[in-house]
Protein backbone atom coordinates (compact mmCIF):
# COMPACT_ATOMS: atom_id res chain seq x y z
CA UNK A 1 0.00 0.00 0.00
CA UNK A 2 2.53 2.32 1.04
CA UNK A 3 4.57 1.65 -2.14
CA UNK A 4 1.42 2.58 -4.71
CA UNK A 5 1.12 5.81 -2.62
CA UNK A 6 4.74 6.47 -3.00
CA UNK A 7 4.27 6.17 -6.89
CA UNK A 8 1.37 8.28 -7.19
CA UNK A 9 3.42 11.27 -5.47
CA UNK A 10 6.49 10.88 -8.00
CA UNK A 11 4.10 10.88 -10.43
CA UNK A 12 2.41 14.15 -8.92
CA UNK A 13 6.38 15.60 -8.93
CA UNK A 14 6.73 14.22 -12.58
CA UNK A 15 3.97 15.79 -13.58
CA UNK A 16 4.22 19.36 -11.47
CA UNK A 17 7.66 19.50 -13.04
CA UNK A 18 6.38 18.92 -16.71
CA UNK A 19 4.64 21.86 -16.27
CA UNK A 20 6.79 24.02 -14.89
CA UNK A 21 8.53 23.19 -18.31
CA UNK A 22 11.90 24.29 -16.89
CA UNK A 23 14.78 21.83 -17.13
CA UNK A 24 17.09 23.74 -14.61
CA UNK A 25 15.43 23.44 -11.95
CA UNK A 26 16.25 26.09 -9.07
CA UNK A 27 17.35 25.23 -5.86
CA UNK A 28 13.98 27.23 -4.48
CA UNK A 29 12.02 25.30 -6.33
CA UNK A 30 13.68 22.01 -5.47
CA UNK A 31 13.13 23.23 -1.98
CA UNK A 32 9.55 23.77 -2.39
CA UNK A 33 9.33 20.32 -4.37
CA UNK A 34 11.24 18.33 -1.36
CA UNK A 35 9.24 19.84 1.09
CA UNK A 36 5.56 19.06 -0.91
CA UNK A 37 6.90 15.55 -1.07
CA UNK A 38 7.71 15.19 2.64
CA UNK A 39 4.12 16.14 3.32
CA UNK A 40 2.11 14.24 1.28
CA UNK A 41 4.37 10.95 2.39
CA UNK A 42 3.77 12.07 6.05
CA UNK A 43 0.32 12.43 5.75
CA UNK A 44 0.20 9.03 3.47
CA UNK A 45 1.81 7.27 6.48
CA UNK A 46 -0.73 7.96 8.67
CA UNK A 47 -3.55 7.38 6.57
CA UNK A 48 -1.59 3.90 5.82
CA UNK A 49 -1.11 3.59 9.79
CA UNK A 50 -4.37 4.17 10.82
CA UNK A 51 -6.04 2.27 7.78
CA UNK A 52 -4.14 -0.91 8.58
CA UNK A 53 -4.56 -0.80 12.35
CA UNK A 54 -8.13 -0.76 11.99
CA UNK A 55 -8.09 -3.51 8.94
CA UNK A 56 -5.46 -5.95 11.22
CA UNK A 57 -7.74 -4.89 14.27
CA UNK A 58 -4.53 -3.45 15.80
CA UNK A 59 -5.21 -3.09 19.44
CA UNK A 60 -3.39 -0.72 21.91
CA UNK A 61 -3.63 -1.09 25.33
CA UNK A 62 -3.42 1.97 28.02
CA UNK A 63 -2.23 1.10 31.37
CA UNK A 64 -3.07 3.66 34.28
CA UNK A 65 -0.87 4.95 37.16
CA UNK A 66 -0.96 2.79 39.95
CA UNK A 67 -3.21 3.00 42.47
CA UNK A 68 -2.62 2.07 46.13
CA UNK A 69 -5.58 1.07 48.08
CA UNK A 70 -6.63 2.51 51.18
CA UNK A 71 -7.23 0.53 54.14
CA UNK A 72 -9.65 2.00 56.83
CA UNK A 73 -7.47 0.65 60.02
CA UNK A 74 -8.19 2.66 62.81
CA UNK A 75 -4.46 1.39 64.44
CA UNK A 76 -0.78 2.84 63.24
CA UNK A 77 0.04 -0.44 61.30
CA UNK A 78 -0.42 1.67 58.15
CA UNK A 79 -2.11 -0.56 55.42
CA UNK A 80 -1.42 1.41 53.09
CA UNK A 81 0.54 0.05 49.99
CA UNK A 82 -1.15 -3.17 51.22
CA UNK A 83 -2.47 -3.79 47.50
CA UNK A 84 -1.70 -2.24 44.22
CA UNK A 85 -3.98 -1.84 41.88
CA UNK A 86 -3.28 -1.44 37.76
CA UNK A 87 -5.49 -0.90 35.32
CA UNK A 88 -5.11 -1.93 31.78
CA UNK A 89 -8.23 -0.87 29.26
CA UNK A 90 -7.19 -2.10 25.52
CA UNK A 91 -8.75 -1.21 22.42
CA UNK A 92 -9.17 -1.26 18.76
CA UNK A 93 -8.02 2.13 17.74
CA UNK A 94 -9.43 4.10 20.92
CA UNK A 95 -12.91 2.65 20.20
CA UNK A 96 -15.09 0.37 21.59
CA UNK A 97 -15.46 -2.40 22.82
CA UNK A 98 -13.16 -2.38 25.83
CA UNK A 99 -10.90 -4.82 27.15
CA UNK A 100 -10.55 -4.12 31.11
CA UNK A 101 -8.22 -5.68 33.75
CA UNK A 102 -8.01 -4.74 36.68
CA UNK A 103 -4.29 -6.19 37.79
CA UNK A 104 -4.15 -6.27 42.03
CA UNK A 105 -1.06 -6.81 43.58
CA UNK A 106 -1.00 -8.34 46.78
CA UNK A 107 2.06 -6.49 49.37
CA UNK A 108 0.73 -7.25 52.54
CA UNK A 109 0.69 -10.31 54.80
CA UNK A 110 -2.80 -11.71 54.55
CA UNK A 111 -3.88 -13.12 51.28
CA UNK A 112 -7.14 -11.45 49.27
CA UNK A 113 -10.03 -12.95 49.84
CA UNK A 114 -12.31 -10.63 47.87
CA UNK A 115 -12.30 -8.46 45.08
CA UNK A 116 -14.82 -6.03 44.50
CA UNK A 117 -15.52 -3.24 41.69
CA UNK A 118 -18.24 -0.29 41.60
CA UNK A 119 -19.32 1.32 38.21
CA UNK A 120 -20.83 4.41 39.38
CA UNK A 121 -21.05 5.79 35.22
CA UNK A 122 -22.63 2.50 33.84
CA UNK A 123 -26.23 1.35 35.19
CA UNK A 124 -26.39 -1.69 32.85
CA UNK A 125 -25.29 -5.08 33.97
CA UNK A 126 -25.91 -6.67 30.68
CA UNK A 127 -23.31 -4.41 28.90
CA UNK A 128 -20.23 -5.99 31.33
CA UNK A 129 -19.31 -9.51 29.80
CA UNK A 130 -16.45 -11.62 28.86
CA UNK A 131 -15.46 -12.06 33.23
CA UNK A 132 -12.37 -13.69 33.23
CA UNK A 133 -9.85 -13.57 35.92
CA UNK A 134 -6.27 -14.14 34.84
CA UNK A 135 -2.45 -15.02 35.91
CA UNK A 136 -0.13 -12.46 35.32
CA UNK A 137 3.44 -11.27 35.89
CA UNK A 138 3.80 -7.51 36.73
CA UNK A 139 6.39 -5.06 34.68
CA UNK A 140 8.17 -2.22 35.03
CA UNK A 141 9.16 -0.53 31.95
CA UNK A 142 12.36 1.76 31.27
CA UNK A 143 9.90 4.95 32.16
CA UNK A 144 8.85 3.45 35.35
CA UNK A 145 5.67 2.46 33.77
CA UNK A 146 3.97 -0.68 35.64
CA UNK A 147 2.14 -3.07 33.44
CA UNK A 148 1.55 -6.22 33.84
CA UNK A 149 2.11 -9.79 31.09
CA UNK A 150 -1.33 -11.55 31.23
CA UNK A 151 -1.51 -14.91 31.33
CA UNK A 152 -2.93 -18.00 31.59
CA UNK A 153 -7.04 -18.20 33.27
CA UNK A 154 -7.70 -18.75 36.88
CA UNK A 155 -10.72 -21.60 37.79
CA UNK A 156 -9.90 -20.52 41.61
CA UNK A 157 -11.67 -16.97 41.58
CA UNK A 158 -15.32 -16.80 40.53
CA UNK A 159 -18.42 -16.18 42.94
CA UNK A 160 -20.89 -18.72 45.28
CA UNK A 161 -24.31 -18.91 44.34
CA UNK A 162 -26.80 -19.80 46.75
CA UNK A 163 -29.50 -21.81 46.03
CA UNK A 164 -32.81 -22.12 47.98
CA UNK A 165 -32.42 -24.62 50.08
CA UNK A 166 -29.14 -22.72 51.19
CA UNK A 167 -26.79 -24.49 49.66
CA UNK A 168 -23.31 -22.85 48.13
CA UNK A 169 -22.50 -23.66 44.58
CA UNK A 170 -18.97 -22.39 43.11
CA UNK A 171 -18.98 -20.71 40.42
CA UNK A 172 -15.17 -20.25 38.64
CA UNK A 173 -14.56 -17.14 36.49
CA UNK A 174 -17.54 -14.89 36.90
CA UNK A 175 -18.14 -12.31 39.58
CA UNK A 176 -21.34 -11.60 41.89
CA UNK A 177 -22.94 -8.91 40.04
CA UNK A 178 -25.74 -6.45 41.31
CA UNK A 179 -26.99 -3.23 40.86
CA UNK A 180 -24.97 -0.74 43.44
CA UNK A 181 -28.14 1.71 45.16
CA UNK A 182 -27.77 4.75 46.99
CA UNK A 183 -30.34 6.41 49.63
CA UNK A 184 -32.21 9.58 47.62
CA UNK A 185 -33.12 11.97 50.55
CA UNK A 186 -35.18 14.06 47.91
CA UNK A 187 -37.32 10.51 46.73
CA UNK A 188 -37.12 9.17 49.91
CA UNK A 189 -35.88 5.74 48.34
CA UNK A 190 -33.04 3.77 47.13
CA UNK A 191 -32.29 4.37 43.38
CA UNK A 192 -29.74 2.41 41.34
CA UNK A 193 -26.71 4.37 40.77
CA UNK A 194 -24.37 1.51 38.99
CA UNK A 195 -23.22 -1.65 38.51
CA UNK A 196 -21.29 -3.79 41.16
CA UNK A 197 -19.15 -6.96 40.94
CA UNK A 198 -17.71 -9.16 43.55
CA UNK A 199 -15.07 -12.04 42.82
CA UNK A 200 -14.65 -14.13 45.41
CA UNK A 201 -11.34 -16.64 46.07
CA UNK A 202 -13.05 -19.98 45.73
CA UNK A 203 -9.67 -21.39 47.07
CA UNK A 204 -6.96 -19.92 48.90
CA UNK A 205 -6.91 -16.51 47.76
CA UNK A 206 -4.38 -14.03 46.47
CA UNK A 207 -1.19 -14.48 48.86
CA UNK A 208 1.07 -12.52 49.71
CA UNK A 209 4.04 -11.05 46.64
CA UNK A 210 1.55 -12.61 43.99
CA UNK A 211 -0.56 -9.89 41.10
CA UNK A 212 -3.99 -11.10 39.99
CA UNK A 213 -5.85 -9.66 36.87
CA UNK A 214 -9.71 -9.17 36.95
CA UNK A 215 -10.75 -8.61 33.15
CA UNK A 216 -14.04 -7.99 31.72
CA UNK A 217 -15.09 -6.46 28.13
CA UNK A 218 -17.91 -3.02 28.02
CA UNK A 219 -19.15 -1.30 25.15
CA UNK A 220 -18.40 1.80 27.24
CA UNK A 221 -15.47 3.68 27.50
CA UNK A 222 -12.96 4.22 31.04
CA UNK A 223 -14.16 7.67 31.57
CA UNK A 224 -17.68 5.95 31.79
CA UNK A 225 -16.30 2.55 33.96
CA UNK A 226 -12.64 2.78 35.54
CA UNK A 227 -14.06 3.92 39.21
CA UNK A 228 -14.23 2.49 42.84
CA UNK A 229 -12.08 -0.85 43.71
CA UNK A 230 -11.88 -2.71 46.74
CA UNK A 231 -10.25 -5.82 48.11
CA UNK A 232 -10.54 -7.47 51.23
CA UNK A 233 -8.11 -9.82 53.68
CA UNK A 234 -9.16 -11.38 56.62
CA UNK A 235 -9.75 -8.27 58.61
CA UNK A 236 -9.63 -5.58 56.62
CA UNK A 237 -10.84 -3.86 53.52
CA UNK A 238 -8.77 -1.82 51.19
CA UNK A 239 -10.51 0.65 48.92
CA UNK A 240 -9.29 3.31 45.70
CA UNK A 241 -10.76 5.04 42.88
CA UNK A 242 -9.25 4.45 39.06
CA UNK A 243 -10.76 7.27 37.06
CA UNK A 244 -11.07 7.19 33.73
CA UNK A 245 -9.36 9.29 31.44
CA UNK A 246 -11.54 12.20 31.11
CA UNK A 247 -11.05 13.17 34.75
CA UNK A 248 -8.20 15.00 36.28
CA UNK A 249 -6.30 12.29 37.39
CA UNK A 250 -3.19 11.52 36.01
CA UNK A 251 -4.70 8.43 34.36
CA UNK A 252 -4.02 8.75 30.42
CA UNK A 253 -0.66 7.18 29.95
CA UNK A 254 0.70 7.01 26.61
CA UNK A 255 -0.10 3.88 25.04
CA UNK A 256 2.42 0.88 25.14
CA UNK A 257 3.94 1.06 21.10
CA UNK A 258 3.02 -1.95 19.23
CA UNK A 259 5.11 -3.76 17.31
CA UNK A 260 3.01 -3.51 14.15
CA UNK A 261 2.97 -0.15 14.61
CA UNK A 262 6.82 0.04 14.86
CA UNK A 263 7.20 -1.63 11.84
CA UNK A 264 4.95 0.79 9.85
CA UNK A 265 6.05 3.84 10.70
CA UNK A 266 9.50 2.47 10.21
CA UNK A 267 8.75 1.52 6.36
CA UNK A 268 7.44 4.94 6.38
CA UNK A 269 9.86 6.60 7.20
CA UNK A 270 12.06 4.20 4.65
CA UNK A 271 9.92 5.31 1.47
CA UNK A 272 10.24 9.00 2.34
CA UNK A 273 14.18 8.33 2.06
CA UNK A 274 13.69 6.68 -1.14
CA UNK A 275 11.84 9.14 -2.45
CA UNK A 276 14.23 11.60 -2.05
CA UNK A 277 16.94 9.42 -3.30
CA UNK A 278 15.25 8.92 -6.32
CA UNK A 279 14.16 13.06 -6.71
CA UNK A 280 17.94 13.69 -6.03
CA UNK A 281 18.88 11.33 -8.41
CA UNK A 282 16.01 12.67 -11.43
CA UNK A 283 17.59 16.73 -10.72
CA UNK A 284 21.59 15.40 -11.17
CA UNK A 285 20.35 13.78 -14.62
CA UNK B 1 -25.16 -31.63 103.00
CA UNK B 2 -26.21 -27.66 103.56
CA UNK B 3 -22.48 -26.11 101.95
CA UNK B 4 -22.99 -29.05 98.95
CA UNK B 5 -27.04 -27.46 98.57
CA UNK B 6 -25.97 -24.30 99.01
CA UNK B 7 -23.82 -25.21 96.13
CA UNK B 8 -26.50 -26.44 93.82
CA UNK B 9 -28.70 -23.63 94.40
CA UNK B 10 -25.75 -21.00 93.66
CA UNK B 11 -25.01 -22.99 90.33
CA UNK B 12 -28.62 -23.13 89.89
CA UNK B 13 -28.82 -19.80 89.73
CA UNK B 14 -25.73 -18.62 87.45
CA UNK B 15 -27.08 -21.17 85.25
CA UNK B 16 -30.66 -19.87 85.25
CA UNK B 17 -29.49 -16.14 85.17
CA UNK B 18 -26.95 -17.04 82.45
CA UNK B 19 -29.75 -19.09 79.92
CA UNK B 20 -31.58 -16.60 78.16
CA UNK B 21 -29.62 -13.58 79.51
CA UNK B 22 -28.63 -10.92 77.09
CA UNK B 23 -25.09 -8.93 77.12
CA UNK B 24 -23.44 -6.84 74.36
CA UNK B 25 -19.97 -5.57 74.21
CA UNK B 26 -21.14 -2.08 72.97
CA UNK B 27 -21.13 -0.38 69.75
CA UNK B 28 -18.20 -0.44 67.04
CA UNK B 29 -17.56 1.93 64.78
CA UNK B 30 -16.92 0.58 61.29
CA UNK B 31 -15.00 3.65 59.00
CA UNK B 32 -14.43 3.98 55.91
CA UNK B 33 -10.68 4.52 54.44
CA UNK B 34 -10.69 8.38 55.34
CA UNK B 35 -13.13 8.36 58.51
CA UNK B 36 -15.64 10.38 56.62
CA UNK B 37 -18.27 7.23 56.44
CA UNK B 38 -19.22 4.80 59.53
CA UNK B 39 -22.18 2.58 60.42
CA UNK B 40 -22.39 1.33 63.77
CA UNK B 41 -21.92 -2.27 64.72
CA UNK B 42 -23.57 -3.64 68.15
CA UNK B 43 -22.33 -7.53 68.71
CA UNK B 44 -24.73 -9.61 72.03
CA UNK B 45 -25.09 -13.10 72.79
CA UNK B 46 -27.67 -14.83 74.59
CA UNK B 47 -27.30 -18.91 76.04
CA UNK B 48 -29.81 -21.34 75.67
CA UNK B 49 -29.50 -24.60 77.11
CA UNK B 50 -25.61 -25.04 75.69
CA UNK B 51 -26.14 -22.77 72.76
CA UNK B 52 -25.15 -19.64 72.36
CA UNK B 53 -27.29 -17.36 69.86
CA UNK B 54 -25.18 -14.48 68.54
CA UNK B 55 -26.34 -11.31 66.71
CA UNK B 56 -24.48 -8.21 65.51
CA UNK B 57 -26.76 -5.29 64.59
CA UNK B 58 -25.55 -2.79 62.24
CA UNK B 59 -27.22 0.42 62.23
CA UNK B 60 -26.60 2.29 58.98
CA UNK B 61 -25.38 6.11 60.20
CA UNK B 62 -24.40 7.63 56.85
CA UNK B 63 -26.52 10.18 55.25
CA UNK B 64 -27.19 8.49 51.93
CA UNK B 65 -24.77 5.45 51.84
CA UNK B 66 -27.33 2.17 51.51
CA UNK B 67 -25.49 -1.14 52.65
CA UNK B 68 -25.58 -4.40 50.56
CA UNK B 69 -23.37 -6.77 52.28
CA UNK B 70 -21.74 -7.66 55.74
CA UNK B 71 -18.99 -9.80 56.15
CA UNK B 72 -17.73 -11.03 59.42
CA UNK B 73 -14.46 -12.24 60.12
CA UNK B 74 -14.00 -14.76 62.96
CA UNK B 75 -10.77 -15.28 64.47
CA UNK B 76 -8.92 -18.45 64.25
CA UNK B 77 -9.36 -20.60 66.71
CA UNK B 78 -12.91 -20.79 65.72
CA UNK B 79 -14.21 -22.74 63.09
CA UNK B 80 -17.28 -21.84 60.92
CA UNK B 81 -18.18 -24.57 59.92
CA UNK B 82 -19.30 -25.42 63.00
CA UNK B 83 -22.09 -22.34 63.25
CA UNK B 84 -26.05 -23.32 62.42
CA UNK B 85 -28.98 -21.31 62.16
CA UNK B 86 -27.15 -18.56 59.96
CA UNK B 87 -29.71 -16.04 59.53
CA UNK B 88 -30.20 -12.40 58.35
CA UNK B 89 -32.65 -9.32 57.13
CA UNK B 90 -35.45 -10.63 54.48
CA UNK B 91 -34.24 -11.18 51.18
CA UNK B 92 -30.36 -11.67 52.02
CA UNK B 93 -28.66 -14.43 51.51
CA UNK B 94 -25.56 -16.03 53.55
CA UNK B 95 -22.19 -17.79 52.83
CA UNK B 96 -19.90 -19.67 55.06
CA UNK B 97 -16.63 -19.06 53.40
CA UNK B 98 -14.22 -21.77 55.92
CA UNK B 99 -10.90 -21.01 54.20
CA UNK B 100 -11.04 -17.51 55.36
CA UNK B 101 -13.37 -18.31 58.73
CA UNK B 102 -15.97 -15.55 57.21
CA UNK B 103 -19.19 -15.28 57.64
CA UNK B 104 -20.90 -13.24 54.38
CA UNK B 105 -24.32 -11.86 54.07
CA UNK B 106 -25.33 -10.04 51.02
CA UNK B 107 -28.58 -8.32 49.38
CA UNK B 108 -29.98 -10.76 47.21
CA UNK B 109 -33.77 -10.16 46.53
CA UNK B 110 -34.25 -7.88 50.02
CA UNK B 111 -33.39 -4.40 50.46
CA UNK B 112 -30.35 -2.39 51.30
CA UNK B 113 -29.55 -1.41 54.78
CA UNK B 114 -30.84 2.29 54.42
CA UNK B 115 -29.60 5.31 56.21
CA UNK B 116 -31.28 5.52 59.81
CA UNK B 117 -32.03 1.68 59.51
CA UNK B 118 -30.70 -1.29 61.86
CA UNK B 119 -29.98 -5.06 60.29
CA UNK B 120 -29.40 -8.15 62.77
CA UNK B 121 -27.48 -10.67 61.65
CA UNK B 122 -27.07 -13.60 63.58
CA UNK B 123 -26.07 -17.50 63.74
CA UNK B 124 -25.37 -20.04 66.91
CA UNK B 125 -23.09 -21.85 68.37
CA UNK B 126 -21.33 -23.83 71.10
CA UNK B 127 -18.72 -21.89 71.61
CA UNK B 128 -18.84 -19.52 74.56
CA UNK B 129 -17.98 -15.97 74.78
CA UNK B 130 -14.60 -14.22 74.97
CA UNK B 131 -13.46 -11.28 75.75
CA UNK B 132 -9.76 -11.76 73.95
CA UNK B 133 -11.44 -12.80 70.56
CA UNK B 134 -11.60 -10.11 67.61
CA UNK B 135 -14.07 -10.65 64.85
CA UNK B 136 -13.37 -8.28 61.49
CA UNK B 137 -16.26 -6.71 60.00
CA UNK B 138 -17.01 -5.05 57.12
CA UNK B 139 -19.60 -3.76 54.97
CA UNK B 140 -17.94 -4.14 51.87
CA UNK B 141 -18.94 -2.30 48.55
CA UNK B 142 -18.27 0.96 47.28
CA UNK B 143 -18.21 2.62 50.60
CA UNK B 144 -15.66 -0.21 51.95
CA UNK B 145 -16.23 0.38 55.82
CA UNK B 146 -14.42 -1.75 58.28
CA UNK B 147 -13.20 -2.13 61.77
CA UNK B 148 -12.67 -4.64 64.28
CA UNK B 149 -14.59 -5.90 67.19
CA UNK B 150 -14.44 -7.71 70.32
CA UNK B 151 -16.73 -10.45 69.94
CA UNK B 152 -18.18 -12.72 72.16
CA UNK B 153 -16.25 -15.78 70.78
CA UNK B 154 -15.65 -19.00 72.08
CA UNK B 155 -14.92 -20.93 75.22
CA UNK B 156 -17.50 -23.96 75.84
CA UNK B 157 -14.17 -25.01 77.74
CA UNK B 158 -15.02 -22.32 80.35
CA UNK B 159 -17.83 -22.97 81.62
CA UNK B 160 -17.47 -26.64 81.71
CA UNK B 161 -14.44 -25.68 84.05
CA UNK B 162 -16.56 -23.71 86.24
CA UNK B 163 -18.99 -26.34 86.49
CA UNK B 164 -16.11 -28.90 87.44
CA UNK B 165 -14.81 -26.65 90.05
CA UNK B 166 -18.52 -26.27 91.70
CA UNK B 167 -18.56 -29.83 91.82
CA UNK B 168 -15.65 -30.72 93.14
CA UNK B 169 -15.79 -27.62 96.01
CA UNK B 170 -19.13 -29.44 96.87
CA UNK B 171 -17.67 -32.97 96.74
CA UNK B 172 -14.78 -31.87 98.84
CA UNK B 173 -17.26 -30.49 101.52
CA UNK B 174 -19.00 -33.78 101.81
CA UNK B 175 -16.28 -35.79 102.31
CA UNK B 176 -14.80 -33.26 105.06
CA UNK B 177 -18.18 -34.03 106.88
Amino acid sequence: MLSQVGFHVRRKIEKRLAELGNPVITSKTRRKVILKTLLACALAMLICTLASSAYAGGTTTHWFAPVMLTGSSIDATGPIGSFEAVLGVTSSAGSGPFQYTYWITNNGAAAMSDFFFTCFGVKDLQSFTNFMPLSGTRMVSSTGQVYFIPGSELQDWGHYDVTANNMQVAVPGSPREWYHTSYDEYLQKEVNDGCEFNWMALDSGLTSGNSIGFAFTSIYGPSDVASDIASTTAIRSYNGDVYGPDSTSSSDIPPVPEWSSVLLAMSGLGGIQALKMGLRKRSRS
Amino acid sequence: MKGALFCAVALMLVLVASAGAYADWGMTPLYNADHSQSVELTPSYSLSGSTYTYMYSLKNTTSSKTIQEFILTLPGAVSVSGFANIAGPTGWSALVRPTFNQLDWFKDTGSSLLPGQTFTFSFTSSYGPSSTAVAGAACQDAIGLSGQTFSPIPEPASLIAMMTGLVGLVGLKMRRK
